[in-house]
């Protein structure tokens, strides 16, 4: 379990989280659904580490792996995407394991032929591919996601989102997505915790009743719960 | 594309040839070859030079003491601008030496480095102090270029500190120091000719050329000159390449 308790955060004396607490279980995704600003991403950025908070505590996260899927792919221009790889697992893989690691995991994402590609020869799709093939062969024990299909189109977003799913199922790691796209969270969050405007608070947290295997936005609980995410993005900024 | 480059080679052609005319025609109306003796006198000079053993063994130490030179000032500048760049002490350090190397004649350095060095040190000091700031100043500016996006992956994927600085800074700095190399690379030549002109060590280019002018050898300080502007122009073609190849093996990024 990720406990956060009391969390205080603010920017040049703009808070951006006053007395946050919430929970995320272990090897389930947790979706974090909130307006664009509210401070999604400095959630994750404090649960990485990269940031500190002026208050309160996070707990579950200490001396743990971290797996981070960007917004954008920041992927190293001057490497290929074998060594984009290469160079994140060295210090925590065994050389012999290394290579049959990065192969395997390019080739859960469709990449395997492209591994001596420099980035910038390849779309933005397949270097989304790539980073997320970065961010699962890393042996995180948590892995954060921050937009990560923002960017782009409809069918490139779908079939990223599947090539996640399989991924994902292999380890069941623990996922926290922050995403302002409804559909994405309910595709993708087994939880799905909903913030108010900055600062930010829990306006709601719904588990999702169906398994990855059997989502569709059709399914009729799927529907019922995209009315009650609907109700709390609402209810959030009714809140400010 | 083709046509374009060999009509921009034709005119570069052209343009070297006007030069040469104006020569020709100033040497004729002059009709003094002791100011200004005419080209074809001034390559006859340097052909029978390139036939001399003494010949290469000045053009050869200017080589070296450049190179050295060149080098020296790379590898002091990139530490110090890598340094600056990581610590803003360092930084604060430092800009007000570089600030002062920079404003200080070149002639002030030689006459100084002169009665400080031997002869054969001179215009390697000269030419290291003369490159070190600008080698510095473009690590520096680069260092302040990497990426923080990356910089953030970095420090999420737990890199460590040298392979952030190996995979990540340095090759973020690389254009910056091809800039500089391009920049000192023609400064280079031209510092350490001028020192070796004023400290005379035993084989030089600046040797040859100060002793032609005091023989009033106008032609001979012509081919002297023309060895120098040799030497800038395969340098560059050189650095030309090494940049080239080192662009090829980064997937097209420097």
């Amino acid at each position: 379990m990720i406990r956060i308790t009391g969390l205080t955060k603010s920017f040049d004396r703009l808070p951006v989280f006053r007395d946050l607490s919430l929970e995320i279980r272990r090897h389930r995704v947790t979706a974090l659904l909130g307006p664009s600003g509210c401070g999604k991403t400095t959630l994750l950025n404090l649960l990485s580490g990269t940031l500190e908070p002026d208050g309160g505590t996070v707990e579950g996260v200490e001396g743990k792996r971290i797996s981070y899927l960007f917004q954008e792919p920041r992927l190293l221009p001057w490497k290929t995407v074998e060594q984009n790889l290469d160079l994140v697992l060295k210090a925590v893989t065994r050389r012999e394991e290394r290579k049959e690691l990065i192969f395997r995991t390019l080739a859960a994402v469709g990449l395997a032929e492209f591994a001596h590609y420099y980035p910038e020869a390849l779309s933005g799709g397949m270097r989304q591919r790539a980073a997320m093939a970065r961010a699962f062969a890393y042996p995180g024990e948590i892995l954060l996601m921050d937009e990560p299909f923002q960017a782009l189109d409809l069918g490139r977003k779908i079939s990223l989102v599947r090539d996640f799913e399989g991924l994902w199922r292999d380890d069941r790691r623990t996922g926290i997505f922050v995403t302002h796209d409804v559909h994405e969270a309910l595709m993708l969050g087994d939880c799905i915790i909903v913030f108010s405007h900055r600062p930010a608070t829990v306006v709601d947290s719904m588990e999702n009743p169906v398994p990855h295997e059997e989502r569709s936005l059709k399914h009729e609980a799927i529907l019922n719960l995209e009315k009650k995410v609907y109700r709390a993005l609402l209810q959030g900024k009714g809140d400010h | 594309m083709k046509d374009f480059i060999s009509k921009t080679r034709l005119i570069g052609f052209l343009s070297l040839l006007l030069i040469l005319l104006l020569w020709k025609l100033l040497s004729f109306f002059l009709k003094a070859d002791i100011i200004l003796p005419p080209p074809e006198k001034a390559f006859t000079v340097f052909l029978a030079f390139i036939r001399r053993r003494a010949f290469w063994a000045a053009v050869g130490a200017t080589v070296l003491r450049g190179a050295a030179g060149f080098f020296l000032s790379f590898i002091a500048g990139t530490l110090v601008g890598l340094a600056a760049g990581a610590n803003t002490l360092v930084h604060a350090f430092i800009r007000f030496p570089l600030q002062i190397i920079r404003s200080t004649p070149v002639m002030s350095v030689i006459l100084l480095a002169v009665m400080w060095f031997s002869s054969d040190a001179v215009p390697v000091f000269v030419a290291f102090l003369m490159s070190f700031p600008i080698v510095c100043q473009n690590v520096l500016q680069g260092t302040l270029h990497v990426d923080p996006a990356l910089l953030e992956m970095a420090a999420v994927y737990r890199l460590s500190r040298r392979d952030t600085l190996l995979h990540i800074s340095f090759p973020a700095v690389l254009p910056y120091l091809g800039a500089a190399a391009t920049a000192t690379l023609g400064l280079t030549w031209k510092v350490v000719i001028a020192a070796e002109v004023l400290s005379l060590p035993l084989k030089a280019v600046g040797t040859g050329m100060q002793f032609a002018q005091i023989n009033l050898e106008a032609a001979e300080v012509f081919a002297w000159t023309i060895t120098a502007i040799l030497l800038s122009f395969l340098s560059e073609e050189l650095m030309k390449g090494i940049t080239a190849a080192v662009k090829r093996k980064r997937g097209g990024k420097i």
